[in-house]
């Protein structure tokens, strides 16, 4: 169990200051042409254990959100994402279940279910995730166009991403 | 008999299961809330925390960054350097012919405060930008100093730390800057819509008033910008039917996606203006 949760820390540390200090720095911006945010951070929530309690998954949500808000200088926009993907999680996972069910498998990744299922799963859970951040960043619902441009663009780049770190890393 | 075992255990088991759905909401609840308090207190504190805690790994990492970007930097200081140097050489002249001995220059005081700094970490993506600078209220920033750059304006200084300082970008849905066309010094506002970071717009420009492309936009003596500072260039100007007011897209002069070597300009007549007249809500 503890050797579990060091490696979520140790893979939370590197997520996180991946996304505040290497991301956070990118502005892919062309003209008015300004949709793109590189969103790593949703890859951490997805590669929670299964077997993770529903009230700490949303009170992790809010405490890494927090924290990312802190970087970001945006109090509340990544916190209120992050406590509603880990109230979401659960209902997402119930819809994606394998056919024998999860079993032993600990973590949802790609070395377990393979790679067919954890794009699915991936796309799920950071679309979720990125329209209710980019709701929350532009906080207008006259916005909408905006907030779903925002979304699509963001998702591109932000899933090949995070293929990349489950290809390098492939965490079991 | 309602109150048996059986129901208590019913009830505690109900709300054992469904905690979740209410540590769900509650912390929702305190994140929305600190979306929608803007400007307010938790703002305040939560930017005080974020400036101590990030503005130090920040100004690590952006050192790696501004050593890439010191050839630019020297060109861009250089050329500040000639500009200075030709308007010293004008006063002086001034000075000479206007023979100094018969003024009294207990007139003339030093008006603008200049700090040089160095931006930290910036964003130009969302909708509410902010930044950190590495200068603080002990190398004399105060909260209401302002940041420029030589060609342009970058900022208002939102929160003050002992060593570092967090600006709300112009790039900022809470920033409205007072600006004027130069010439005809027509007044408007200065705002951005979230598109590119190198235009804005310029609201509340009566009708009446003339105004053309390539029109060139400065601070006004009102805003806590030093007065006549360049800010950006018209580059359409149109009345749409039926309305009242212009509508002005300008180009700025400055790139703020490029920002790194800034000046925070500190108004020291501040307070005697406003002992004068109460200050106006210039910034919202």
């Amino acid at each position: 169990m503890n050797a579990v949760w060091l490696k979520q820390g140790l893979s939370f540390l590197f997520i996180f200051l991946f996304q505040v200090l290497v991301l956070k720095q990118v502005h892919l911006i062309w003209g008015s042409f300004n949709y793109i945010s590189l969103i790593i951070i949703p890859l951490w929530y997805m590669l929670l254990p299964v077997q993770t309690p529903r009230w700490l998954l949303v009170a992790i949500g809010f405490i890494s959100g927090m924290l990312v808000d802190w970087f970001y200088d945006s109090p509340g926009v990544f916190a209120s994402a992050g406590t509603f993907i880990g109230f979401a999680r659960p209902i997402i996972l119930s819809y994606v279940e394998p056919k024998g069910g999860f079993r032993s498998i600990s973590i949802p990744s790609k070395f377990h279910l393979g790679l067919n299922w954890f794009v699915t799963y991936a796309s799920v859970m950071l679309l979720v995730y990125l329209l209710f951040y980019f709701s929350m960043e532009v906080f207008t619902p006259a916005y909408l166009v905006k907030i779903l441009l925002k979304t699509i663009f963001s998702f591109i780049l932000s899933i090949l991403l995070m293929l990349l770190y489950v290809f390098i890393f492939d965490p079991e | 008999m309602i109150f048996d075992t059986g129901f208590m255990q019913n009830l505690f088991a109900f709300f054992y299961r469904y905690a979740y759905v209410f540590l769900f909401l509650v912390l929702e609840f305190i994140s929305i809330r600190w979306i929608v308090q803007g400007n307010k207190e938790q703002r305040a504190i939560f930017m005080n925390s974020s400036t101590i805690i990030s503005g130090k790994l920040y100004d690590r990492f952006s050192s790696i960054k501004h050593y890439f970007g010191l050839r630019k930097e020297n060109q861009t200081l250089a050329n500040e350097n000639a500009f200075l140097r030709a308007r010293l050489s004008n006063l002086e002249q001034e000075l000479i012919t206007t023979r100094p001995d018969s003024l009294r220059d207990s007139t003339y005081r030093q008006r603008y405060l200049l700090i040089p700094a160095e931006v930290d970490n910036n964003s130009i993506e969302f909708r509410n930008n902010m930044m950190t600078i590495n200068r603080g209220s002990l190398q004399g920033v105060t909260k209401f100093s302002t940041v420029i750059e030589p060609n342009g304006i970058v900022g208002f200084i939102k929160n003050v730390g002992s060593r570092y300082s967090s600006v709300m970008s112009i790039l900022n849905s809470n920033a409205r800057t007072s600006v004027m066309i130069k010439g005809s010094r027509t007044i408007g506002n200065l705002v951005w819509d979230a598109g590119s970071p190198m235009e804005m717009n310029l609201e509340a420009v009566p009708k009446h008033a003339f105004v053309h492309q390539g029109d060139t936009i400065l601070t006004t003596p009102y805003s806590h910008f030093p007065s006549g500072h360049p800010v950006g260039v018209i580059t359409k100007a149109i009345v749409e039917p039926g309305e009242n007011f212009y509508t002005i897209r300008i180009k700025l002069f400055n790139d703020l996606s490029k920002v790194s070597q800034v000046y925070v300009v500190t108004d020291l007549h501040k307070n005697e203006i406003d002992s004068i007249a109460p200050p106006q809500n210039l910034i919202k």
